[in-house]
């Protein structure tokens, strides 16, 4: 996968987020803090006390996920359309975090997870809706 | 400096913590969850392409920070004590990533994370009280 078809991918995700409530998206990106807060806890620890980076490469997906909700929360409140200087961020954030022959699988589980996140806003809000 | 002497620490710091009002702690923890996951969505990243720990390392303490603030709001939400397990967990949390040269310097920074997230737990608590009249 090249870097420009990674930007599509961004692009698309955004799109996708942006058609949403900004309820549903604040939800999604509290949520996406804590998980991403939980695994960081431990996994940081784990790296530090055996001084070894495996037990963090899964968070590179987490921290994504998270910045993805930030930015299309904030997005949703001030009304604007997501803006290529913030797709190139994350872009740059992905190449680092990722190799290229790991791209294609790392941007189709962070589209899941978006997607969890998501679903897991509605069963949420729901929830505080049947209350 | 002793692992007693964390032990000891750590039991007087979650005694004080658990003195206060849930509320205080669930702000205070959700205050450090989002300084945390800022800064770890630009270390992580760094940290693995340039396969280095110092940034991981030189935050942790507002972790370690985190990590209390989360067993004291569980434990006063339980109305229980915390556990003397737990409470070794924590002292190997904090004694097996800084060195005995480092306990000291360590404690203080872990203190004063602690004092400023309540600090702003508290005032945010004022703030949305005079917002909600």
């Amino acid at each position: 996968m090249r870097i420009e078809e990674v930007k599509e991918e961004f692009k698309w995700i955004f799109d996708k987020l942006l058609k949403y409530d900004y309820t549903v998206l604040r939800k999604a990106h509290y949520s996406a803090l804590m998980s991403l807060e939980t695994s960081c806890s431990f996994r940081v620890f784990l790296a530090l006390k055996h001084k070894s980076l495996l037990f963090i490469e899964e968070l590179a997906r987490d921290t994504l996920v998270a910045m993805i909700f930030f930015e299309a929360t904030w997005r949703n409140v001030w009304k604007k359309e997501i803006d290529e200087d913030t797709i190139n961020r994350l872009v740059e954030k992905f190449t680092i975090a990722f190799k290229p022959t790991e791209y294609k699988d790392a941007i189709e589980e962070i589209k899941r997870e978006v997607d969890r996140e998501i679903i897991s806003a509605f069963q949420d809000i729901m929830r505080e809706e049947a209350k | 400096m002793e692992v007693e002497d964390v032990r000891k620490w750590l039991e007087d710091l979650l005694r004080n913590l658990m003195g206060y009002d849930t509320h205080v702690l669930y702000e205070a923890r959700l205050h450090l969850v989002g300084v945390v996951a800022d800064l770890y969505t630009h270390h992580i990243p760094l940290a693995i392409k340039y396969k280095d720990m110092t940034l991981l390392k030189a935050h942790y303490e507002l972790l370690f920070a985190s990590y209390l603030f989360d067993q004291a709001y569980t434990y006063k939400t339980l109305k229980k004590e915390i556990p003397k397990d737990v409470i070794g967990l924590l002292v190997e949390y904090f004694t097996s990533v800084y060195s005995p040269k480092e306990y000291q310097d360590k404690m203080i920074k872990v203190g004063n994370e602690i004092e400023n997230a309540l600090k702003e737990a508290i005032e945010y608590i004022a703030w949305k009280k005079q917002f909600k009249g």
